[in-house]
């Protein structure tokens, strides 16, 4: 068996994982358009923060590629898949890699829209490595930075940029930060938090145009009429699944790639995990694309092993997030936000003025989301729990107690859940 | 493999064994400077429900398809051929994804060092054995195979 993958980031390392545990020999080949090894993706802020050195960059070392035998094409772009053929074409090469069973793992790009005086070179964004290097660099020059978008890499940037005593003004469109991923309240401590560093968060509000003088940019001109002092731009106001290379092949697509239960794509031999795909989310109960580190993880795991032979149905997807800013953790899973009240429960725990919140809603007795802020520590038993759908009536007083553990739970659940939980999945 | 047990019948709640994981993942081995002076986060917890009176030690339970494993964004954590589940803190940034993903809510935050922390049933300490296994005085934890 030939194994294909296109991408090398979570959901590759994913997929390695999961190939070698069926098939020990089959060779697999890992295309990708990035010259590092894979790289903690969600660690480049922490780069351009000076929290870590290049050296702590690697998500997998060198050795994890050897002992897995996987042949990696660093620095090189798939331009088109021909499908019946079951081959692929590179960019700016006339090599063409066969592959028996190939895995599209191509995750997300900039979203980009254009914004009035804005050229394409001066667009800075902020999802790879060499963003941040390239951020890190100009970082030195720069004094006053406009991000546009308040989600977790427009705030992630901007707290690498105020490490490096640079303003930073951060313009949402929505009424709040991250309303993408964590609730009101949320967003009202984070919003807080940064504002107390110094950074200026303006919501309800975009910019409208650049203006630039001799070639420099100097100021951005907000929606509402306002003006802010600038001399660099960046673009974070979200990423899309980056399906280019399907553009010419005929796999069902519909913001990312369609994906089943298996990872399988609507052709048999390709299959797609991460940020590029779009699978099934088990709160929501519909399909969507969620640009989620463990998520890809776990998706190009399962699509190994369905690669490599055995059926396997991955059915637990779930959006989480768990980040820091300003030195306050934040943990979400699932809604943040009740979409409606008959059928929802919101139960709270507040002291605000602390930092601290604790929320989580359930329906029919069962959690289908939950937010964190400060006292995150043991949030993995709630993840368990609304992965699992548990029933959680008999200690949902308990749930939001800080001492919350499996000593709430009853006794021959506990018993159970102690026995069976992650076992060796094959 | 080997894991530690609870029985929680026989638990006291004591936290011996918590003082017991703190000293031997000291510096210093000395059980008053563990705690006081470098401020050792224990990497068990004695799980208490007041009311019940239910009372249990619980530590990592290395599983074979671990949840911290698949969301660890740095890859610092790992299942080692053997079997036990293992935190790289050099490679650890405190994002917490492991605490968010871990089902049993063994993963704990280390303050001071600002990394993740958990069991690694005493390997790093060239010990025979975990060291809370040892510590209990009701015998309410077990290292065994099941």
């Amino acid at each position: 068996m030939k194994y294909v993958i296109i991408g090398n980031s979570a959901a590759a390392v994913g997929a390695v994982t999961g190939i070698r545990k069926i098939d020990k020999n089959g060779k697999i080949v890992i295309i990708s358009k990035e010259k590092y090894l894979a790289y903690s993706r969600p660690s480049i802020s922490s780069l351009l923060a000076g929290k870590i050195t290049m050296e702590k960059m690697p998500y997998r070392k060198k050795e994890f590629y050897d002992k897995n035998g996987v042949e990696l094409m660093l620095d090189a772009e798939v331009s088109s898949i021909d499908t019946s053929a079951k081959k692929l074409n590179l960019t700016g090469s006339r090599k063409v890699i066969k592959y028996e069973n190939l895995l599209v793992a191509t995750g997300g790009k900039p979203f980009l829209p254009p914004i009035k005086g804005l050229d394409k070179e001066d667009i800075l964004t902020f999802t790879t490595l060499d963003d941040s290097l390239k951020l890190k660099k100009l970082s030195e020059k720069i004094h006053d930075v406009v991000i546009v978008g308040g989600g977790l890499i427009g705030l992630k940037a901007a707290e690498g940029l105020i490490k490096a005593g640079i303003n930073v003004t951060v313009l949402e469109l929505a009424p709040r930060v991250l309303s993408a991923a964590f609730d009101n309240v949320t967003s009202k401590i984070i919003q807080n938090a940064f504002k107390q560093k110094g950074v200026k968060i303006i919501t309800g509000d975009t910019a409208d145009e650049i203006i630039k003088e001799d070639g420099k940019i100097v100021k951005a001109l907000l929606k509402s009429g306002k003006s802010i002092k600038c001399d660099a731009v960046i673009v974070a106001i979200g990423v899309m699944p980056n399906t280019d290379v399907l553009d010419s092949s005929n796999i069902k697509t519909n913001r990312g790639i369609l994906i089943d239960d298996y990872m399988t794509t609507s052709d048999k031999s390709i299959y797609a995990a991460g940020d590029v795909a779009e699978g099934f989310d088990m709160v929501l109960g519909k399909k969507r694309v969620l640009p989620i580190w463990t998520n890809a993880y776990v998706q190009g795991k399962v699509a190994g092993i369905n690669m490599a032979g055995k059926k396997l149905a991955f059915t637990k997807l779930l959006p989480m997030n768990s980040i820091t800013f300003c030195d306050v953790p934040i943990i979400s899973m699932g809604f943040t936000e009740a979409p409606n009240k008959e059928e929802y429960k919101v139960i709270e725990k507040n002291d605000i003025k602390n930092n601290i919140h604790k929320r989580i809603i359930l329906k029919d007795n069962v959690l289908v989301g939950c937010c964190f802020v400060t006292n995150i520590d043991r949030a993995g038993i709630i993840t368990g729990l609304m992965k699992d759908s548990i029933d959680v009536s008999d200690y949902i007083g308990a749930l939001l107690d800080d001492d919350f553990s499996f000593a709430h739970f009853t006794k021959e659940f506990r018993a159970e859940r102690l026995k069976t939980v992650n076992k060796a999945i094959v | 493999m080997k894991r530690v047990y609870p029985i929680e019948e026989f638990c006291m709640s004591c936290g011996l064994c918590e003082v017991a994981c703190a000293t031997e993942h000291s510096e210093s081995r000395n059980i008053v400077k563990a705690h006081k002076e470098e401020k050792i986060v224990p990497r068990n917890s004695v799980n208490r429900n007041q009311e019940e009176h239910v009372s249990f030690s619980l530590n990592c339970r290395h599983c074979e398809e671990p949840s911290c494993v698949e969301a660890c964004i740095t890859g610092a954590i790992d299942v080692g051929d053997d079997g036990i589940v293992l935190i790289d803190t050099e490679r650890c940034v405190a994002c917490w994804s492991c605490i968010m993903a871990c089902p049993f809510g063994v993963i704990k935050r280390d303050p001071i060092r600002k990394v993740s922390t958990k069991c690694d049933l005493c390997v790093s300490t060239d010990r025979e054995g975990p060291s809370c296994v040892s510590a209990c005085p009701n015998r309410a934890l077990v290292y065994e195979e099941r």
